[in-house]
């Protein structure tokens, strides 16, 4: 008598491996960060010990005979790897309306503008230290990785920070809802927990020939920051000096 | 060609003896051989060319199945029947047969099972089913065909075939009467298994390559869908993951008379106690609706359990630091969060309390015995001691898995098409007084069915367009109940359940953000 493979466990074992090869590539090529943020990383080592778990457990079950094999049910785990190998990119500013009223967009996400979270109470940075922060010049460049980091910073910590000089690369956001003429905001596409919520956000920015940027182009650009009192908070501000044109930063950032 | 085994299945008295004697002298003339593990009052007419029958009793089949199939090989040797049909007992396990059959030297290469029958008698059935332990489950979850004798109606047959085909979409249901339609069916081939999975993957990859056509192009909206719907599966899983393994850790180690025992039988302290478990649970809400289906099944009174999967996600130590974070240490809207996270779950609980949803309301009962019935017990003879539990609550986590995670994956899909396609329109045009703003912002975490701790940030963007109040019913009521919660919980309970559920918690988050909205935006 020959052993009989058991199909169903076999296909299981297979895709509780299958997906935890996916994790694992995703974790460590930091292609997750495009799905997700990194505070998802402790959580996807779980599941891959889990997966292995599994798959170990099954192992026994492997050869013991079953009359019936399903099979639609591995389809759970099986839908999203197929999801994954379809072709599928960043989501492009451009989904994101530029100019129009953002009541009109159909974004996935919020707009996050710095201005309008209700900072009374500072809390300690989640980030610190921040590179590109030089405390004698008052100067603060930031890099294209901490964009978020800086955005959070600012947003909460804003007044440490009123009269440094700020080199920022982003891409022009508009909207009539909370902008002033010559106000944009420097953006980038923020990602604060996974891909459901990506949308842009950053700092207002003040310069007088506003009106002639074209939204979702890229400027590397400089100015002073300056808290300033809206609907009773203090946010950041930055009163544009200089105005570059920029590449475009590929991927998210996370605030 | 492989000689068939056909094998009967059912509760005692549920009509295999006499499926047999109809049966039987149709096949005479292929030299049938009968094994019998079950005498019931109707007796096997082995009539003229007497057809060769063996007999076994269960105490047999339980003891010393090698001796058992040392008998069955010897008779299949003696007499080379062209088939073999067996009516087995009503409370063994179909697993402990088939081992039997797939140990004998013939098996697989000779002789093959070519069906099951699974008897029933609908009155019996219907009473006794889901109460006599795994035996019966088990034997239906592997039938091919359901024989169902005192169906008085069309309304009883189209039950039973939910509950047969709730344990497998293939199993074909049959009334007693319908005698050609099931000669036909018994025996028509059936397809193999591998010609299946083959035809599947064919038609799995031409979906794949039409879709990989039409997303060439990845600037448009079904490029965000999948990003949508990757985002959240990827978020979900992990989190789905949690709960299912506490869900099955409850269910497999802890038993009822412990429940019973340590939770708090008074309405207060029970939802005291619940609440105060949910404040130490770090999951979300795809976490709390498996460990609350456990919580209901081994007795925790509902609206203790249901002022537990209410609160747990609003509440958690997680879901409050990324409130915290989100709002730039704004405590006030941190607990304004909790408390009124807290004062929801208490006004839900008692309105369960003190309108009981009726028992047969609550579960989509089969759901929760085909769970359990599906590969649980194939190996029970093992789910003896910590290591035999420790190999179930494996298995049990992985079905529960599969079970739940799928109505995880429509709803992640559902979510990632209304978040790509809903005009924020809606959520901008802030018209009406504070009611329609509260109802609104309510109505969009419902849809929008973000993670419990991800959504503060979500509410962050808002709160420059909308009240203090119309946020908090977004935070409050967001966790409890979205789209792809009550998908979710549609794997365990009867649509009429959710419903209430879904009313009650509107109502009563409505209500107590609204009252409360003074406090909120007074201070």
């Amino acid at each position: 008598m020959k052993k009989k493979l058991h199909i169903q466990t076999l296909l299981e074992i297979l895709c509780y491996l299958a997906f935890a090869a996916l994790l694992l590539y995703l974790c460590f090529s930091g292609g997750y960060k495009m799905y997700v943020t990194a505070r998802m990383l402790p959580y996807f080592y779980f599941m891959i010990a889990v997966l292995v778990i599994w798959s170990l457990s099954s192992l026994g079950r492997l050869f013991r005979p079953g009359y019936k094999s399903r099979s639609a049910h591995i389809l759970v785990l099986l839908l999203p790897i197929l999801h994954f190998f379809l072709p599928h990119d960043l989501i492009l500013q451009s989904n994101f309306a530029l100019q129009e009223n953002i009541s009109a967009s159909a974004s996935s996400g919020e707009i996050l503008p710095a201005d309008q979270a209700a900072a009374d109470l500072p809390p300690s940075n989640f980030y610190l230290p921040l590179s590109g922060l030089d405390e004698e010049e008052k100067f603060i460049f930031v890099t294209d990785e901490e964009f978020g980091a800086w955005y959070t910073e600012l947003t909460a910590n804003g007044e440490a920070y009123d009269g440094y000089t700020i080199r920022i690369k982003g891409f022009i956001f508009k909207s009539p809802d909370f902008m002033k003429e010559n106000e944009f905001m420097i953006s980038r596409l923020l990602m604060t927990c996974c891909v459901a919520d990506v949308a842009p956000g950053g700092i207002i920015s003040v310069y007088e020939n506003s009106p002639s940027l074209a939204a979702g182009d890229w400027y590397t650009l400089e100015g002073r920051l300056q808290m300033e009192k809206r609907t009773g908070y203090f946010v950041p501000r930055i009163l544009v000096e200089k105005l570059e044109t920029a590449e475009p930063v590929d991927g998210y950032a996370y605030p | 060609m492989k000689r068939p085994i056909y094998i009967i299945t059912g509760f005692l008295d549920s009509g295999k003896t006499s499926l047999l004697n109809e049966i039987l002298p149709k096949r005479a003339g292929r030299s049938p051989l009968v094994l019998q593990f079950e005498s019931g009052e109707e007796d096997l007419v082995c009539q003229e060319p007497p057809i060769p029958c063996l007999k076994f009793r269960k105490r047999e089949l339980e003891e010393a199945s090698s001796d058992l199939a040392e008998r069955i090989a010897k008779a299949f040797a003696e007499h080379r029947p062209q088939e073999v049909w067996i009516e087995y007992n009503g409370m063994a396990l179909f697993s402990q047969l088939y081992t039997i059959l797939s140990s004998l030297p013939s098996f697989g290469g000779e002789y093959r099972v070519e069906k099951v029958i699974h008897t029933a008698d609908y009155p019996l059935f219907m009473q006794t089913f889901g109460k006599t332990g795994a035996a019966p489950l088990e034997q239906l979850a592997n039938a091919d065909i359901v024989l169902a004798g005192n169906i008085k109606s069309e309304e009883e047959e189209k039950r039973l075939r939910r509950i047969a085909q709730s344990f497998d979409s293939n199993i074909r249901v049959f009334r007693r009467e319908e005698k050609d339609a099931l000669f036909q069916e018994l025996f028509r081939q059936k397809s193999s298994l591998s010609s299946r999975l083959l035809l599947s993957g064919i038609g799995l990859a031409a979906v794949f390559l039409l879709f990989s056509k039409l997303l060439e192009d990845t600037s448009g909206k079904l490029n965000t869908v999948i990003n949508v719907f990757l985002g959240i599966t990827l978020q979900a899983f992990p989190f789905l993951l949690i709960g299912v393994l506490l869900s099955s850790l409850i269910q497999v180690f802890v038993s009822k008379a412990t429940i019973e025992r340590i939770f708090p039988k008074n309405l207060g302290t029970g939802i005291l106690t619940a609440i105060f478990a949910g404040f130490f649970l770090p999951v979300c809400d795809c976490a709390s609706i498996p460990i609350f289906r456990s919580l209901v099944r081994k007795g925790v009174p509902l609206p203790a359990a249901v002022a537990f999967m209410t609160a747990t996600p609003v509440i958690n130590p997680v879901v409050m630091l990324s409130t915290y974070y989100a709002f730039n240490g704004n405590l006030r809207v941190v607990f304004g969060r909790v408390i009124l996270g807290i004062l929801s779950a208490i006004a839900i609980g008692l309105l369960f309390y003190f309108f009981p949803a009726r028992q047969t309301e609550r579960f989509s009962q089969i759901a929760d015995l085909s769970l359990c019935s599906c590969g649980c017990y194939d190996g029970s003879e093992e789910s003896e001691g910590f290591r035999g539990k420790l190999f179930v609550f494996l298995r049990h986590s992985q079905i529960e898995f599969f079970n739940v995670g799928k109505y995880l994956l429509i709803g992640a899909m559902v979510t990632a098409i209304l978040q790509t396609s809903l005009s924020r329109s809606f959520a901008a045009t802030n018209a009406g007084g504070l009611a329609a703003s509260v109802l609104l912002l309510m109505l969009m975490a419902f849809l929008l069915s973000l993670c419990s701790s991800s959504d503060a940030m979500i509410a962050r963007g808002l709160a420059g367009r909308f009240p203090m109040p119309a946020i908090m019913g977004f935070l409050v009521f967001g966790p409890m109940m979205d789209v792809k919660n009550v998908i979710l919980l549609s794997g365990y309970f009867s649509k009429k359940f959710i419903l209430r559920l879904i009313t009650v918690c509107a109502a009563v988050c409505f209500v107590t953000v609204f009252l409360f909205s003074k406090f909120l935006t007074g201070v």
